[in-house]
Formats: structure tokens, sequence, C-alpha cells
């Protein structure tokens, strides 16, 4: 009798240690999910809006230059973006400033609309539409309505920009 | 009760304790990720259903009337009213200029979701074709905003404007 109680506490046993290392397994071993094209948005609303709104305010600071403040600009807006971005943008910056410069170009741009097209915890794209108004040497403006898919990566000082591809 | 039996005894409430514990945490944790998987799917849905109707409104052909019904297909309210409407006077103004637009969405991204309600942007580029480019091919990129609402099942377009100047 005394065997057969020890034997049944001990199964009693395997058995419960089982069920809480699955209980465990279920709360702790899953990992997060990654954005697929049925579920893009894999984080909460308030971290996807926060890394959207972020990329429509710098993809704004980043399209607007002047050619009296290029290199100001070019400090100012590498700060916003990833360490491999902001070397990018730096390689691609000297002949966009000769361009500039030469133009007496003045480009404005403001944000017309912002979504977001996949959030996961590591990467954020968002889709930003910019209006761009433009004068060379004093003229008249020109409107350009450009779109940007902005892709954001988390960072301890926020989000930073990490790619900008336009159309 | 022998030493052996008390500990195995003790380790089994103990081991039961744990047990409820990690239940009543597995069954709040399975309801959040639930709540999460569709709050997650509804941003798969909206896309999907504005990148469908987005799609239909870029391609539109003179010679084929179903490609004006497409758009009806996807839209409720007013705007379905408004547009079934107008659909034969579009296919008329289509057919007097041979006109033919092709198009697909580049990338579309969520401003606004709730529950019944959202509100999607879309950048589209493609081509337009008519008596005035004599056949040729032109291209137009477009900028939209969708607003969408859910029906049912589905979700469907009450509103689709263009992005212009927002100045």
């Amino acid at each position: 009798m005394r065997r057969r109680t020890t034997g049944l506490l001990a199964v009693a046993c395997l058995v419960l240690a089982a069920l809480a290392a699955g209980e465990a397994w279920y709360l702790w071993g899953i990992s997060d999910p990654t954005p697929t094209t049925q579920r893009p948005v894999v984080i909460g609303d308030v971290d996807a809006q926060t890394a959207v709104e972020t990329a429509a305010q710098d993809a704004a600071a980043i399209f607007t230059t002047s050619w009296r403040t290029y290199d100001q600009h070019l400090a100012r807006v590498t700060t916003l973006m990833t360490p491999d971005m902001a070397e990018r943008y730096r390689k691609t910056a000297e002949p966009v400033k000769q361009r500039t410069v030469a133009a007496r170009a003045v480009t404005s741009t403001r944000v017309a609309g912002s979504g977001v097209v996949r959030a996961g915890t590591d990467e954020v794209q968002a889709l930003v539409l910019l209006d761009q108004r433009t004068s060379q040497n004093g003229g008249v403006p020109s409107f350009t309505a450009r779109r940007a898919l902005v892709t954001m990566v988390p960072s301890d000082g926020g989000w930073l920009v990490d790619n900008v591809q336009t159309q | 009760m022998t030493t052996a039996t008390r500990w195995l005894t003790g380790l089994v409430v103990l081991l039961l304790l744990l047990a409820l514990l990690g239940g009543a945490l597995v069954w709040r944790t399975h309801g959040d990720r639930a709540d999460a998987r569709t709050a997650q799917e509804r941003y798969g849905d909206v896309l999907a259903a504005a990148d469908r109707e987005v799609t239909a409104f870029v391609n539109l052909r003179y010679d084929d009337p179903a490609s004006i019904d497409a758009v009806a297909a996807g839209a409720t309210g007013d705007f379905r009213d408004r547009y079934v409407r107008s659909s034969q006077r579009v296919a008329r103004v289509l057919a007097r200029h041979r006109s033919v637009s092709t198009g697909r969405v580049v990338w579309s991204g969520v401003s606004a979701v709730s529950p019944d309600r959202a509100t999607v942007l879309a950048a589209t580029s493609g081509t337009v074709s008519n008596d005035r480019s004599q056949g040729t091919p032109r291209p137009r990129d477009f900028r939209f905003e969708v607003t969408l609402v859910h029906v049912g099942d589905r979700w469907l377009t009450a509103n689709l404007q263009f992005v212009g100047d927002s100045a």
C-alpha cells in the first residue's frame, strides 16, 4: 500500500511537472511573430504609430534642402539615420550638393499622409506621401508629389531611418 | 507516512499550485494573443481590399466594360452609388478617347484602422494611353486615399480620392 502511494505521487509529480513545462513553453517559448502578407503589422498600434510618425517627420526633414545650408542639413539629418544609412547618404551628398548650389535650389517638403506598410519588432516600413516644392535661382517653385517607403529600425534613442526608397 | 511520501506530497502540492498559476497565465495570454492576431489580420485584410480596389481603379479599358464594373464590385454606400450612376458616362468618355489605363499598387499603408473602419494610402505606377497620346502609353503615377468600411465579412471602399497637393 505504501509503495503504491509513493508510486502514485511520483507519477503525479511527473505529470504536473510536464504540465508546468508545457505552460512555460507556451508563455515564454514561442517567439514573436514576423510580418506576413496576412499579418503585416505584428507590433502594438502605439509602437507602429510612433515609428510611422517618426518616419514621416524624418522623411520631410531629409527632403527639405537649401543651397545656402546644405552642410548643416547633412549634419542634422544624418543624426536621424542608422550609421549604415548615414554613410550611404553622405556618399551621395557631394554631387547632390554641387547640383543644389549650382541651381541655387531650395526645396521645401511637407507630409501629405503616412501609413504603416509592415511592422515587426525589429523593423517598420512606412509609406510617406510628400509634397515637394523646389525653386531654382529664385524662380517659381515646381511641385512634385513624392511617395517614399521609409524603413525604420529601433535604437536606444528611438526609431532611426535605415532606408528610403522614393518613386 | 514515510519521509519520501511526505516529500513527494509536498512536491505534488507545489507543482499543482504552479500548474494552476501557469494555467491562469496561459488562459490570459491565449486571449491576449487571439485579440492581437485578430487586430494584426485586420491590417492584412484592409490592405488587400484597398489594393484590389485601387488596382481596379487604375486598370480601366474602353474595350472592356468589366473593368469599369470591377470598381463597383469592391465599393459600397454613396461612393458606389455615385460610381454606378456615372459609369455609363465614364464608359462613353473612355470609348471616345480610346482610353486604356494600366497600373499596379507599388506600396500601400494603413493610416488608421478600427474594427469597422480604415483609411489606407496607396501609391501606384502605371500608364495611360488614349487618342491624345496616339495610343502610346504614357507613365502615370498616382497617390490615393481609400476609406474602407467593414460590411459583413468584407472590407468595402466607402471613398476613394486622389491625394494631390495638400497646400
